[in-house]
Order: C-alpha cells, then sequence, then structure tokens
C-alpha cells in the first residue's frame, strides 16, 4: 500500500463496510417489522409468548455480547493508541476473550432452545403447549426461532471471521483496516441482539 | 468517553430495561423497552462503531439507512393503522 493511498483506502474499506451493513440493517428491518405488525395484532399472544422465554438467559446473553463489544472496541481503541504513538500492538488477548464469550452466547442460546424445543414450543408437528390459551402462539415461537436463529448464525460468521483474522499474516496497516471493519461488523450483530432482546423477553411485565 | 466507560453505561441501562419488568408504572412495556434500546444502540453506534469521530461522508452513509428505515417503518405504519378492520 502506497502511503500517499492510505486515508483513500481506508474511506473505501469502510465505506464499503457501511454500505454492506446498510443492507444488512434493511434486511433486518424488514423483519423487525414483521415482529412489530404482528405484535400490534396479536397482543395477548405475543405477551403469553414473551413471558415463556427464558429471562434470565436472554439478559446473561445480552450481558455477554455487550461485555464481547467493549473488549473489540478496547482492542481497536489501544490499536489506534499504538499507530499513533508508535508503541508496540497490543496483543490478542482481548480477541480471544471476546471471542469466548461469543461462543458462550451460543451455548446458552442453544441450551435455551432445547429447554423450548422440550416445553413442546417448536412450532410444528413437535408444537404441544398444552397450556397455551391463544392460537398464535406458535407464530410468535416461529419468528423468535427464525429471527434469533438468523442472529446466532450471524454471530457465528462474526467468530470464524474472528479466528481467520487472528491467523492472518498480512501487514499490520492491512490489518489495521481489516480490524475496523471486523469491529464494525461485531457492533451491528450486538445490535440486532439488544433490539432482539427487547422485543422476545421484554413484551410483557412478568 | 472510553469503551469501559460505555460498557458501564450500557450494563445500566440492561440494568434498566430489566426493572421495567417489575415496575407497573407504564402501561406499554415494551415501548418502554424499545426506548431503552434505541440508546444502547446510539452508544454502541456513537461510540464503538466510531460515528462520532468519522468523516461526515461516512456519517451520512449511516444516516441514510437509517432515514430508508424510518420511511419502511413510517409508510406501513400509515397502512397499517389506517385499515378499518384494526379497530375491531
Amino acid at each position: 500500500m502506497r502511503e500517499e493511498n492510505e486515508p483513500l483506502q481506508k474511506a473505501r474499506y469502510l465505506q464499503g463496510m457501511w454500505v454492506f451493513l446498510g443492507s444488512e440493517i434493511l434486511f433486518f428491518s424488514g423483519i423487525f417489522l414483521g415482529l412489530v405488525v404482528y405484535r400490534h395484532l396479536y397482543p395477548e399472544a405475543f405477551a403469553e409468548g414473551s413471558r415463556k422465554t427464558t429471562l434470565w438467559m436472554g439478559a446473561v446473553n445480552t450481558f455477554l455480547l455487550l461485555a464481547s463489544s467493549w473488549l473489540i472496541a478496547e482492542y481497536l481503541e489501544k490499536r489506534r493508541e499504538a499507530r499513533q504513538t508508535g508503541a508496540r500492538m497490543p496483543g490478542h488477548a482481548r480477541l480471544w476473550i471476546a471471542g469466548l464469550l461469543g461462543c458462550g452466547f451460543l451455548i446458552l442460546k442453544f441450551w435455551e432452545y432445547g429447554e423450548h424445543i422440550r416445553a413442546g414450543l417448536f412450532p410444528g408437528s413437535h408444537w404441544h403447549a398444552a397450556s397455551s390459551v391463544h392460537a398464535q402462539l406458535p407464530l410468535f415461537f416461529f419468528l423468535y426461532f427464525f429471527v434469533t436463529g438468523l442472529h446466532a448464525l450471524h454471530l457465528l460468521i462474526g467468530l470464524v471471521v474472528l479466528l481467520i483474522l487472528m491467523g492472518r499474516k498480512v501487514s499490520e496497516k492491512k490489518m489495521d483496516l481489516l480490524w475496523e471493519n471486523f469491529g464494525l461488523y461485531w457492533h451491528f450483530v450486538d445490535i440486532i441482539w439488544v433490539f432482539l432482546f427487547t422485543f422476545f423477553y421484554l413484551g410483557a411485565p412478568r | 468517553m472510553t469503551a469501559r466507560r460505555v460498557f458501564y453505561i450500557l450494563i445500566c441501562l440492561l440494568g434498566m430495561a430489566l426493572l421495567t419488568l417489575k415496575v407497573p408504572l407504564f402501561p406499554e412495556w415494551l415501548l418502554l423497552g424499545l426506548g431503552i434500546a434505541t440508546l444502547k444502540s446510539i452508544l454502541i453506534g456513537c461510540y464503538y462503531m466510531d460515528l462520532k469521530r468519522m468523516s461526515s461522508s461516512m456519517r451520512w452513509l449511516a444516516l441514510g439507512s437509517l432515514f430508508w428505515l424510518s420511511l419502511l417503518f413510517i409508510l406501513t405504519a400509515a397502512d397499517y393503522l389506517t385499515r378499518p378492520y384494526f379497530f375491531l
């Protein structure tokens, strides 16, 4: 990378990432819009669905993602500082911990899925939630499994990219750009979860 | 503001969101929760995604997607909320 092209190259990388995130925002927005409309149509069923989710697991998962986002942001902060002062680049400890927190999120999420499936809350032939009084409860759980599953897939992709970047051997300047873009993606996944947690877990008083 | 301080604020907001479930002061809990979630996402966007330090063109690019998002919600809400059976 030539010296005079650095700012331009950085702008191009970031703009490309923001265009990608913009498309992701529109993709998830359509889903959120569907959630809002269905909640408006069937408020009692969606409130019952919210009460059937495991609040502590959702709260712990939110904590795990927020903590991982903090570690990624702090890593990038230290990296920028090192770049400005000429000090040594920060080690990968924060990234490893952030990755482990991400894994913790996925483990807890799939454990929660297991609990719901055992409770008969998986829509389709496995559905046997006898206590349900609302016909639209399966719709809530269909959306719950679909949207949180989609989010988990995004997180899994983030974890794979994190591993790839940690093992990558290219110039530090190039790595700066890649890490900045990775940080944007990771925080975006965090923001999506913040809204999903609110919608699915905090939808009704307990 | 450092990343650590933003994290502490985010955790406080998470605690507040959980507390709203126990305090029946508000008729629509979800709206309150979504307000807190929006505040959290603004903090993450401004400080973790660095929107505060970015060039104005990049900021416009990011805000542009929010503009299209608002159009999507406003126009759809205008349709659904003006359908007569919604009020039956």
